[in-house]
């Protein structure tokens, strides 16, 4: 998984990320498709990935609820298709960085995720796994159109570059706010990913044009614009004073205090504290890695730790997210 | 309609707020909801609401798709579903897709059967697609079969205008080579295309002289 190692510019980037939409000739969409049909296309699929070194084939209807909607959780399929019924599998490599997805709204998804700000090498790896499918099944293309995608909004390269980005200067000083509306305008979605009351200031930063623009200028598009929130985050970072700068490694230290020794843990309460540690650990305020806090916070969604302890969300998982972050925690210490 | 701020321009932008029951809408033009996104008199940006009951927690729009209903953008290009439903008696002679049968109503009513189906009414959905993009057309990556067809048809646009060229400069030495050897490329293309006649490509393309 990508929080497994830091990447470039790990102390505000997460990830990064390219989904490209593909679909075959000579098979209907999927809500026209028999059982028949489309276990031929799960088939013609996972034999195009069948020879690759450590991939894993999981078929979705081996998969429980809980599996399936931790997947959709970690962006790694469609919510669309963490529902489905009918046959459709999932083709990943070894280190899950790349996920052939089949049997989804489109016929074949392929995302591949790589850590901190670097959307070329998502773009290559992506690339690299078409290129198989391409040389093995007819792609729905036309000249005009470019990849035929489901949603039509997606045609032209049928692709979605994102970069996740943790900004909490920028989301407190107001300027993203500010520059959302102008993004928007030049081509870029700028989205949070929290609600409500409660703030994890990670924002996705993706495309939101397919046609007119070739792979490797949106890449070039959505990474120039991470590459000024980045810039803008560092800079309202360094702007903060001393006293304010040991409050927040104050109030680090104290969240990570109270994690290493809690035994039942809110889903809120960690989401509450993520935000703070991230930063400070970014910051190196504190003696911590960012990607411990991001492994803390993803492998704690609800779904997803549900599908490890093989529970219901609805459940009582305090207890287990509990545990499940002392243990992630306690395998580098904070130094005081 | 106008905008309501400047109430000069035509209104581009829709917003619709509700906080704590009270809403509130602003239809603006381009530079007022600029002007008031700066000033931080708008909603700000969407969030949406991941907590609810965590179901959706870490949710985002990458799977999301705006324009699920292709029939709502096709309503435009159609009139509407009055001339939908009075174009049923047509239906025997109407064109419909070779891979599902598809036809265009029922494409602007359902959405597309099957991928073939962009190909069959390319033409009829050019104008609604170009909108939903801005007017572009595709560029990028090419599938492995379309690629050299798609490169030799670049490399005859460009014959082309230096061919006009060498003429407009009486280089007509110059003019005779370049249609030997747009000759050759389009004997090419069509040999290419004979091969790939399942693809079903418009043969008129990059063909006529």
């Amino acid at each position: 998984m990508w929080y497994m190692t830091e990447g470039k510019d790990s102390d505000v980037v997460l990830n990064s990320r390219v989904a490209l939409h593909r679909n075959l000739e000579n098979y209907p969409f999927s809500e026209q498709m028999t059982d028949e049909q489309a276990a031929a296309l799960v088939e013609a699929v996972r034999a195009v990935y069948a020879d690759g070194e450590g991939w894993c084939a999981t078929d979705l209807s081996a998969m429980s609820e809980e599996e399936r909607r931790a997947t959709a959780e970690q962006h790694v399929i469609s919510r669309v298709l963490a529902e489905k019924k009918g046959p459709a599998v999932l083709l990943q490599n070894a280190d899950q960085s790349l996920t052939v997805a089949v049997g989804g709204e489109d016929h074949v998804t392929i995302t591949a995720v790589v850590p901190g700000n670097d959307l070329n090498a998502a773009l290559a790896m992506a690339f690299e796994a078409e290129a198989k499918l391409d040389a093995a099944l007819p792609i729905a293309f036309t000249e005009k159109f470019g990849y035929v995608t489901h949603d039509p909004s997606e045609m032209g390269t049928g692709m979605k570059a994102s970069i996740t980005a943790h900004l909490p200067a920028a989301a407190d000083t107001g300027w993203i706010a500010r520059v959302a509306f102008r993004m928007s305008r030049e081509g870029i979605s700028l989205r949070s990913m929290d609600g409500g009351a409660l703030s994890t200031d990670v924002y996705l930063i993706s495309n939101r044009e397919t046609m007119g623009q070739s792979e490797e200028e949106t890449v070039r598009v959505v990474t120039e614009a991470a590459d000024r929130l980045v810039a803008k985050e560092r800079e309202l970072r360094d702007g903060i004073g001393d006293e304010q700068k040991g409050k927040l490694a104050e109030k680090a230290r104290r969240s990570y205090g109270m994690l290493m020794y809690t035994h039942n843990l809110g889903a809120s309460e960690l989401v509450s504290m993520y935000s703070t540690m991230r930063m400070a650990a970014g910051m190196k305020l504190v003696d911590l890695p960012t990607r411990m806090v991001d492994e803390a916070m993803f492998t704690c969604l609800p779904h997803t730790l549900a599908a490890a302890e093989n529970l219901d969300a609805k459940e009582s998982l305090g207890e287990r997210r509990a545990a499940k972050v002392r243990s992630i925690l306690a395998e580098a210490p904070m130094h005081l | 309609m106008l905008c309501e701020k400047c109430k000069k321009n035509e209104a581009t932008y829709y917003f619709h707020e509700n906080v704590n029951g009270r809403e509130r809408t602003f239809r603006l033009c381009d530079e007022c909801a600029s002007a008031m996104q700066e000033k931080g008199e708008l909603p700000e940006i969407g969030a949406d609401k991941y907590f609810e009951d965590f179901d959706s927690l870490f949710d985002d729009s990458i799977f999301q798709n705006p324009f699920r209903s292709f029939g709502s953008l096709l309503n435009g290009f159609f009139g509407g579903d009055r001339a939908l439903a009075s174009g049923d008696r047509e239906k025997k002679e109407e064109k419909h897709c070779p891979g599902c049968g598809t036809t265009l109503r029922e494409f602007a009513q359902r959405g597309a059967g099957c991928p073939k189906c962009y190909e069959t009414f390319e033409a009829e959905l050019a104008p609604t697609v170009s909108r939903a993009h801005g007017g572009s057309e595709h560029t990028g990556r090419v599938p492995l079969k379309y690629r050299d067809r798609i490169e030799r048809k670049h490399r005859i646009e460009a014959l082309e205008a230096e061919r006009a060229e060498a003429v407009k400069n009486e280089n007509y030495e110059r003019a005779a080579e370049i249609r030997d050897e747009l000759k050759a490329l389009r004997e090419e293309n069509a040999a290419a295309l004979k091969e790939n006649a399942k693809s079903a490509l418009d043969p008129s393309d990059g063909q006529a002289e």
